[in-house]
């Protein structure tokens, strides 16, 4: 079903159709939540916050066929919403909790290196300009096609491929990856 | 093409975005340039990183919806049923507060109808004031 026939169905009053919406956008609005904040701490509640608000609001959409860019555009508001209240000192949003990335709480020797890896990783990720990572976390939290991607961001495919091509580069450059240093002109 | 076009395409056939005509163009060139054959290597090794990585996070976002849904029934029973036409003509994403916002054309029509009392009242003014200074 198309986003569009879930949005018409969804203000008809259907269950099913809000919770697929919910689950098949959920993680491409937390992907544009940990892009846009930079850091993978109150993702989640920003991400919950940014459906709830879209939910809400759901009749005011003009264009069903447009829910994802739409819902996107919310959750890009939210998150500078939340950036402009921590700057002035006071966190607007209720339920946001002092939550930390979701790390199994206890884990031995080498699952310990595996995550500590994957927080360097990811943490180079979080560094990187915001249109390489938005498009690398849109692209890993939801196997999007490029297609689809530049739906989302409203770019070309070549430009999902030139970004993401970019993005990775810089990833193993910042990495102390070497390949790549001493390829043909 | 140089490598650095090259690497376009890999990151490409990555994601499975290749046609059939360009992973056979590229294929060619992978055989005769060692160092794209490393970038393809180091490519692959890093996107499986990165999937593992981004796996623990879709479970994060999972759990975002699974919260999100246990709120639904709060949300069902603010969403009235019908809307005025002017509401459904608010552009997507112009409204995240909660209310509804006076959209420009019903602003335009409350400034036009109090333009004729404003009037009035400045004439009015004008004539009391000159009354005034002809009268002292």
């Amino acid at each position: 079903m198309t986003d569009a026939q879930l949005v018409r169905e969804a203000l008809q009053g259907g269950d099913g159709a809000y919770e697929q919406l919910v689950r098949r956008w959920s993680p491409r609005v937390m992907a544009v939540c940990h892009a846009r904040l930079g850091r993978a701490d109150c993702v989640e509640d920003l991400t919950q916050e940014s459906l709830l608000r879209a939910l809400r609001s759901l009749a005011s959409l003009s264009e069903p066929e447009k829910f994802g860019p739409w819902v996107c555009g919310i959750a890009t508001r939210v998150c500078l919403d939340w950036l402009k209240s921590r700057r002035r000192g006071d966190v607007e949003f209720s339920a946001l909790s002092d939550q930390q990335p979701s790390w199994p709480a206890k884990e031995s020797g080498n699952d310990v290196d595996r995550l500590e890896e994957i927080d360097r990783l990811m943490s180079e990720v979080e560094k990187l300009p915001l249109p390489h990572r938005e498009v690398l976390m849109l692209y890993y939290y939801d196997d999007l096609t490029y297609a689809q991607l530049g739906e989302v961001l409203n770019v070309s495919a070549a430009t999902i491929n030139a970004r993401l091509t970019q993005a990775r580069q810089m990833l193993r450059q910042r990495l102390g990856a070497t390949q790549g240093d001493h390829r043909q002109p | 093409m140089n490598c650095q076009q090259y690497e376009n395409l890999l990151s490409a056939r990555l994601d499975g975005e290749l046609s059939p005509e360009e992973e056979a163009h590229l294929q060619a060139h992978l055989e005769s340039c060692v160092a794209c054959q490393a970038v393809a290597a180091a490519m692959e090794e890093q996107d499986e990183r990165l999937r593992g990585a981004f796996r623990l996070r879709r479970s994060a976002a999972a759990s975002a919806a699974q919260k999100t849904l246990t709120e639904l029934p709060k949300i069902k029973l603010k969403v009235p049923d019908t809307f005025s036409s002017e509401s459904q003509k608010i552009q997507a994403g112009g409204e995240i507060k909660g209310s509804f916002p006076v959209s420009s054309k019903q602003a335009a029509g409350q400034i036009k109808g109090r333009v004729p009392l404003v009037l009035n009242g400045c004439l009015w003014g004008w004539r009391l004031q000159r009354g005034f200074w002809l009268r002292y």
